[in-house]
């Protein structure tokens, strides 16, 4: 409708001390896409992850949401412009049960008019989007790591965002937990919501992503398809190493 | 479904019971037990209820360890004794001044701490209240008397009789009012940002707001238990700001539960009883006074509150949550 880019991220960088975690990253990410992060570890994901929600400030560039510069913005308030995330740590409230973990967004998402029905009514209904709904009474603590990661993702979802930032939900997974979180990822996408997602799981990665970017040393080295990217060189030896690739191309 | 709403609207009259005995036999104590020793007790137990009440909505609610407590306390206190008899201020005025002194407090000491996390934040809290003991012992003897504290403050009612009223009807609403907003949304954000203060930003909570109005809501009724406190004793001695007092706090809430805000006012009440009750013990209290502690610690870190929960668990019955 407009020409406003959904999520515009300008020459963002990050330097801790020395270190240039992100370094001079730019993209944009169009409304409805479904963009994979990929690198090896240390590229910078997380990082660049903490600079889009605001848990981290950039030493320079700019991010613009629908048009809006958010750079300064506090998490809090780009939740509430539709901004939500997980986390690759989970970060559970532990004593709570699952229902009210995700009651406390809907809380939120209700002060902030975004929903009107009873935050528990919401809650439910995005337990059961996640197949969590069996689990509404039991204490987080007590779920299996698997459930962990869906309940994270209910709790972002109950803030009823525009754009789910999603740090490495399948890492630490079951093959058949893998299999059914990607449906529920999926599923969230084809809602409508914008996903980035960060993954090691490169194949889940792959198999939901439209396009994917590669960080490497905290800068970009490819953007493009799930193929394009399988096949670029710089792809390979970030991943494989300059010999890697040797035997790569046989 | 049926089940569960049934058990626990019984378990809710139980509570309700509790509650309507302790107030009927708190009603009728000056009538039945004549004694100014027992009365002052109680009215001590009933301004330390207000002050574990409100530590508890800072650190046992939002999780931002408060070491310092007394300095809310004790600054409301002097405040209240030095207004009052150095410069004359009618005692309602006192009053007022000295919980908004507290409140002032809150936001000094609140405003610094919304940045620190864990031990930083509990150094910072000490550190204040450590301030506070040495510029009224020490620096500021002038204005605080030392040792032989500020005399003669004027009191709201004479006698020990309407003091207890006035000290119950204190307690009642003060708990009332910090257990409603515990129970509240509020309370639930409050205890989000205590179980994990990112995982609550994530959810759009604004911690710095709430982490303030925590401080504040602390410090206020905190405020409000020295004000009464200096009234009642006329005399403000270094006393109110000492170690001893901020420790207490915790004390009283560990026993009585933390996190509960009706479990620390438990905990208060029943431990300073027994604390005055037992003053021929001499400072043998002490020693046995650290021996519950550590009892509490290790077999019952939950708390009073927890006891129910823990008999249930041990008799194996799964209990009320049939749903």
């Amino acid at each position: 409708m407009s020409d406003v880019p959904f999520l515009q991220v300008d020459n963002l960088s990050k330097h801790f001390r020395g270190l240039k975690a992100v370094d001079e990253v730019t993209f944009q990410v169009d409304r409805g896409e479904f963009l994979g992060i990929i690198g090896p570890n240390g590229a910078g994901k997380t990082t660049l992850f903490n600079l889009i929600t605001g848990f981290l400030k950039p030493t320079s560039g700019r991010i613009h949401f629908r048009g809006k510069d958010i750079t300064g913005m506090k998490p809090h308030d780009r939740v509430k412009i539709g901004i939500a995330r997980t986390f690759q740590v989970t970060k559970p409230f532990k004593k709570f049960t699952a229902i009210e973990n995700v009651v406390i967004s809907a809380l939120i998402a209700r002060k902030h008019g975004k929903i009107r029905e009873h935050e528990r009514d919401f809650a439910m209904e995005v337990l059961e989007k996640v197949n969590l709904a069996h689990r509404k009474d039991t204490l987080a603590e007590n779920l299996p790591h698997g459930e962990v990661k869906k309940l994270e993702i209910a709790r972002a979802l109950a803030t009823k965002p525009e754009l789910l930032l999603l740090d490495e939900p399948f890492s630490g997974l079951t093959g058949e937990e893998v299999e059914s979180l990607q449906e529920v990822i999926k599923s969230i996408h084809e809602d409508g919501i914008t996903v980035i997602l960060i993954e090691h799981v490169l194949k889940a990665c792959m198999a939901l992503s439209e396009r994917i970017i590669v960080l490497n040393y905290g800068k970009i080295i490819a953007d493009g398809t799930p193929q394009q990217v399988c096949m670029d060189r710089q792809v390979i030896e970030a991943y494989l190493g300059k010999r890697g690739l040797e035997f790569a191309s046989g | 479904m049926m089940a569960g709403k049934l058990s626990s609207i019984t378990f809710l009259n139980r509570k309700l019971l509790a509650v309507l005995v302790y107030l009927i036999a708190a009603s009728i104590i000056p009538l039945a037990v004549p004694s100014i020793y027992i009365l002052h007790v109680l009215i001590l137990a009933h301004i330390f209820v207000i002050y574990a009440a409100s530590w508890d909505i800072l650190t046992g609610y939002t999780g931002q360890l408060n070491l310092g407590h007394a300095m809310f306390f004790g600054l409301s206190a002097y405040t209240v004794a030095i207004t009052n008899t150095m410069l004359n201020f009618p005692l309602i005025l006192s009053v007022v001044v000295g919980v908004f002194s507290a409140f002032l407090l809150s936001l000094i000491v609140g405003i610094p701490c919304l940045r620190l996390r864990g031990p930083y934040l509990a150094i910072t809290t000490f550190s204040f209240s450590w301030i506070l003991f040495l510029l009224a012992s020490s620096a500021m003897i002038w204005l605080s008397g030392g040792e032989e504290g500020v005399r003669g403050v004027r009191t709201f009612v004479v006698g020990s009789v309407p003091n207890y009223y006035l000290s119950l009807v204190l307690m009642i609403v003060s708990v009332l009012i910090l257990y409603r907003i515990a129970n509240s949304e509020t309370g639930l954000i409050l205890k989000a940002i205590k179980e994990d203060e990112d995982a609550a930003m994530a959810c759009g909570i604004n911690t710095t707001k709430y982490k303030l109005l925590a401080f504040i809501l602390s410090g206020v009724f905190g405020g409000i238990a020295g004000a009464f406190y200096a009234q009642y004793m006329r005399i403000v001695t270094v006393d109110v700001v000492t170690l001893e007092l901020s420790a207490s706090a915790i004390t009283f809430s560990l026993i009585g539960g933390i996190g509960t805000v009706i479990g620390p006012a438990i905990g208060a009440y029943i431990l300073t009883i027994l604390f005055e009750g037992f003053s021929w013990l001499a400072d043998y209290r002490i020693l046995i006074y650290n021996l519950i502690i550590v009892a509490f610690v290790l077999f019952l870190p939950g708390g009073l509150m927890s006891l129910r929960e823990k008999i249930k668990a041990e008799r194996g019955t799964g209990g009320e949550e049939g749903e």
